[in-house]
């Protein structure tokens, strides 16, 4: 992985260890398009179809980027995972300014800090999380 | 008459010439009428008013008790007698050697300037050292008169090797510049051996044992070659080092980082005021000394031959350069050595100092012509008066008579050899050259081929010590408190502190503190990470090269 030691060893692995301990395949590093040094999405997973791009973030610096990354690997979901809180206020202050100025388009932009983040893939996770919900919809069904 | 009288006045006439009372014209005439009619009566009237008036003059003490020089013929006027006729010496008399000896104020400098004015007109050439002063460079107006060139050459602008023996045997000069450095820097005997191996060494890499070489080392080459030999013995190399470094930051590379210099033999034929004023006391004294070795030798070398005077070499104060001194093995200096032999190579030397004491001995002796002005001590009154053969009439005379300017010689060649009293005629000085003109008068000389050592041009000697030693494993400057807690970061990295506390058994507050060393130390950095969906956000330590090379040389001991 190109990034150091906060983005790969605090951020990024315990997002692949979450998700592979739901059964996930999760492509690290995913490539944008074809070539010698093209570049890469943190994080690529198919979910029940919906195509979901996780990016891990220490800074504002490259929302931009994993937008249009995002958009390339045409996911329907982007999800940027911050350390903190209040980089998470800032990145999506950014993003608002972003997407305010382009074209609306389908992809949803989620910001998340790490901890959030792991709950989000642990809720939303459909192979496990259906049956979670079902099993919590049937046990809490009268 | 009284035949006696007749003949005490012949004897008073002859006194009377004797200093100088008949030196006029109707004087001559006298002399020839009384040769021809002895008893003429208007004739000794005539002459019996000039004996008188000169028996009443040394009655009141103002005749001095000196003869009349018979000094008439030669090239070269040294000055005046009291009667204010020319004192002359033939040129060539100069080879024989020339030593003035005169107090400060007593008119040294105007003798040099009123002898080496006469030699803008004649042929040989002259090389004038002046220590500390400027004055001789007041010679350059009367040179450009003459159209003969003068250059007036500073000692940084001088191009100066040691080591360079163009036209001489290599191992004679190797040991004259040995003898040179040790007596000029003040080195040990063992140094001489290690500077001598040192020469042999890079002159053979010049290839200069071959006699055909056109490139030679420098006195930088043998600092860098002591420099590299480790094995030497450590004191002599030592004092090497530091007094031979300490005279090349002196000297400068400009100055003498010249492979290829100016030969004695091209500046002989030129005339150069030598301008030394300035330059540090070895400096000062190997630079000269240096130039005179290699033109002796390079003279000897050609061959000892009673020619004319070519080259006159005059040293103001030069107490130093002729000091009574011996060599470091105890034996006869090569410079006092080679004075005795140079009268046959056409050179003349005319040291200048300002008194006899500490000359040296050797010398002296060698110097046919003396010359003293008003000394201070008894000392070099008694040597001098001896020297030129005083009477205690004149030896007393000359205490308490002689003023600025005014000399007592002794030439020890030709026929006449006793000691007289002259007048150094006092002279207009010109304004001094501008700088423009002195550096124009340089043309000549740089115009002769040189070449420069151009890895010296930049050259420091080093003094500091160069340390070097292989690293070493790293010395545990932290606590054990501290290595525990960088051990279990490098050991599980990301880890909030609440890991830590646990793995290090510290409470929070004095994990905070030895956290906060380990950062400021820089053997680990902290983030702060949101771990959880909820609450404050964790702090996660990352460990930094520093901390994983100290927990890595200082493992965890077993208990």
């Amino acid at each position: 992985m190109r990034g150091k030691f906060l983005h790969n060893r605090v951020m990024v692995a315990p997002l692949v260890l979450a998700l592979e301990r739901l059964g996930y395949a999760v492509s690290v590093e995913q490539p944008v398009r074809p070539g010698q040094r093209p570049p890469c999405a943190d994080m690529f997973l198919v979910v029940r179809g919906r195509r979901i791009v996780i990016e891990a973030e220490g800074s504002c610096a490259r929302i931009k980027n994993d937008l249009i990354k995002a958009r390339s690997l045409q996911a329907d979901l982007l999800l940027i995972v911050v350390p903190h809180a209040r980089l998470r206020l800032r990145v999506q202050t950014g993003l608002i300014q972003l997407i305010g100025r382009s074209h609306p388009d389908l992809l949803l932009v989620k910001v998340l800090t790490l901890g959030a983040a792991l709950r989000w893939i642990s809720d939303n996770c459909p192979l496990v999380a259906v049956r979670l919900v079902a099993a919590g919809r049937q046990s809490t069904t009268p | 008459m009284n035949p006696e009288r007749y003949d005490k006045f012949f004897e008073r006439l002859g006194w009377a010439r004797a200093h100088g009372a008949l030196n006029d014209r109707l004087g001559r005439r006298l002399q020839r009428g009384l040769y021809t009619l002895p008893h003429d009566a208007l004739l000794r009237q005539l002459a019996e008013s000039r004996i008188r008036f000169l028996e009443q003059q040394a009655r009141a003490g103002r005749i001095p008790p000196f003869a009349q020089p018979a000094l008439l013929a030669g090239e070269l006027v040294l000055g005046q007698d009291l009667h204010s006729s020319p004192i002359r010496i033939a040129l060539n008399w100069l080879c024989s050697g020339l030593l003035t000896i005169a107090n400060s104020g007593a008119g040294k400098s105007h003798l040099v300037y009123f002898v080496l004015a006469q030699l803008a007109f004649l042929a040989p050439s002259v090389f004038l050292f002046e220590p500390y002063k400027l004055q001789s460079r007041l010679l350059l107006p009367v040179y450009q008169s003459s159209r003969k060139p003068l250059v007036i050459l500073p000692w940084q602008a001088w191009r100066w090797n040691l080591l360079q023996c163009l036209g001489t045997d290599p191992g004679q000069h190797s040991a004259m510049a040995v003898d040179l450095l040790v007596r000029t820097l003040g080195l040990p005997g063992r140094a001489a051996a290690i500077l001598r191996q040192g020469i042999y060494f890079l002159y053979s890499k010049f290839g200069v044992w071959g006699n055909d070489a056109q490139r030679f080392p420098t006195l930088f080459h043998l600092y860098e070659w002591t420099k590299s030999q480790r094995q030497l013995n450590a004191a002599s190399r030592d004092a090497i080092l530091d007094r031979l470094g300490a005279f090349l930051v002196s000297l400068t590379p400009a100055c003498g980082a010249w492979t290829r210099c100016w030969s004695p033999s091209e500046l002989s034929r030129h005339s150069i005021v030598f301008e030394m004023r300035g330059a540090s006391e070895p400096v000062r004294n190997l630079l000269p000394q240096s130039l005179l070795f290699s033109v002796f030798n390079a003279r000897i070398a050609q061959g000892l031959v009673n020619g004319p005077l070519e080259l006159l070499l005059v040293f103001e104060d030069a107490q130093r350069i002729f000091s009574d001194r011996v060599t470091a093995e105890g034996d006869i200096t090569a410079f006092d050595e080679a004075t005795g032999i140079v009268r046959g190579a056409g050179l003349g030397i005319w040291p200048i100092v300002q008194s006899s004491v500490g000359f040296s001995r050797r010398a002296r002796p060698n110097m046919a012509i003396r010359l003293f002005g008003r000394l201070g001590c008894h000392e070099d009154y008694i040597t001098l008066g001896a020297d030129c053969g005083l009477n205690p009439e004149q030896l007393d005379y000359v205490r308490y008579h002689l003023v600025p300017g005014m000399f007592v010689g002794q030439v020890g060649l030709g026929s006449y050899t006793r000691p007289f009293i002259f007048r150094v005629p006092l002279a207009r000085l010109p304004q001094p050259p501008t700088e423009e003109e002195i550096q124009e008068s340089q043309t000549p000389l740089r115009e002769l081929p040189t070449t420069f050592a151009d890895e010296f041009g930049d050259w420091t000697p080093q003094l500091v010590a160069e340390i070097s030693m292989a690293p070493t494993e790293t010395a545990p400057a932290l606590s054990e408190s501290e290595m525990r807690l960088l051990r279990a970061v490098v050991a599980h990295p990301g880890r909030p502190i609440s890991f830590y506390c646990l793995q290090t058994r510290l409470n929070g507050k004095r994990l905070a503190e030895i956290r906060k060393r380990l950062i400021g130390s820089g053997y680990i950095r902290e983030h702060s990470v949101a771990l959880r969906a909820r609450g404050r956000a964790s702090i996660v330590l990352e460990p930094l090269e520093p901390g994983l090379v100290a927990a890595r040389t200082n493992p965890e001991t077993p208990s």
